[in-house]
């Protein structure tokens, strides 16, 4: 059953370079009315709507690890105007050891193996949309 | 069923051997077929970009046949297809021709329990369909020309992240769809 998560003011960026999964992904979560969505096609259109808007979440294309890295341990340095405890999920071709240390220690908690269906992706954003309540639920 | 000569055109029901509901025509089917010729796209080659779609919905759906169809007056054509097999049919037997009449996806859960469909030739016969899901290709001036659709040899429900994700391909074939229309305008 469908369970809808949202938070009025929440925002989700999706970071994915095929434009097929992050526009139909995007339309998806907008047309169930999950969260306010925005996509960046590469890395660094992401900084740049990272600078410019506060998002409550991101998913993430860990296509190139290291860069994908880095942006998260930028973001984790509070660096835009993002909050720095932003959640994050990741997809991913697969994940070695070390790569999932990393992403433990970035506060990375899921990550959404390839291929996967765009319902995974949703559900995924779910998730994200879930992991803010409870943040904010903490918060003083 | 008969219907009288006073009966506006989209609600007539037409019998086609043996007891097929045929497709009604839409209520603008002259200005509804211009638009769709005005697309130039009809008996076109395969294009890369218009696969890619059905290829995708074939994969999110996990279903064995998908296509975008294009009714024409007397056929739907389909730009790009998997696992159908044929390049058309006839209008009278087309479930895309009763998609087009409605502007929300059509859903048939299970054909043999429609009474539109249980024996239509596509049902009684190979592919042998049991479920359809069809999602209207509306362009911007309000004519449907046509559908994204798919279709199961199993019956199967469709839920709401379903609907959203079928409409969302549907909107990228569109966006496919209306640089052809500019062009063709200018």
């Amino acid at each position: 059953m469908f369970v809808n998560s949202r938070q009025p003011e929440s925002a989700v960026l999706v970071i994915e370079p095929d434009a097929m999964v992050r526009g139909t992904l995007c339309a998806v979560c907008r047309d169930l009315d999950l969260a306010q969505m925005a996509q960046a096609s590469s890395l660094a259109v992401a900084e740049q709507r990272l600078a410019e808007q506060a998002f409550d979440g991101l998913l993430l294309s860990l296509d190139d690890v290291a860069s994908g890295l880095d942006l998260l341990r930028r973001l984790r340095a509070a660096t835009w105007a993002t909050r720095a405890d932003a959640a994050v999920a990741v997809m991913a071709h697969g994940c070695d050891v070390d790569t999932a240390h990393a992403l433990r220690d970035l506060g990375v908690r899921r990550i959404l193996l390839r291929p996967f269906k765009i319902r995974d992706a949703v559900h995924t954003v779910q998730r994200l949309l879930e992991d803010c309540q409870r943040r904010s639920l903490r918060e003083p | 069923m008969g219907c009288d000569a006073d009966t506006p055109p989209s609600y007539r029901l037409f019998l086609v051997p043996p007891y097929v509901i045929a497709p009604a025509y839409a209520r603008h089917e002259a200005q509804r077929l211009q638009a769709l010729r005005a697309l130039l796209i009809l008996d076109t080659p395969p294009e890369e970009r218009f696969d890619r779609i059905v290829q995708f919905a074939t994969n999110e759906f996990e279903v064995p046949m998908a296509a975008i169809s294009l009714v024409d007056e007397d056929r739907q054509w389909f730009k790009a297809s998997h696992g159908l097999p044929m390049c058309q049919t006839s209008r009278n037997v087309s479930f895309c021709g009763h998609a087009i009449l409605r502007p929300d996806v059509m859903l048939v859960p299970d054909t043999l329990l429609d009474p539109r469909f249980f024996d239509n030739p596509l049902v009684q016969q190979a592919p042998r369909v049991r479920f359809y899901a069809g999602a209207p290709l509306v362009l911007a001036g309000g004519e449907a020309v046509g559908t994204l659709c798919l279709f199961d040899t199993r019956p199967r429900q469709f839920d709401r992240i379903d609907t959203a994700v079928l409409a969302a391909l549907r909107d990228l074939v569109l966006e496919q769809l209306n640089p052809r229309q500019v062009a063709a305008c200018s």
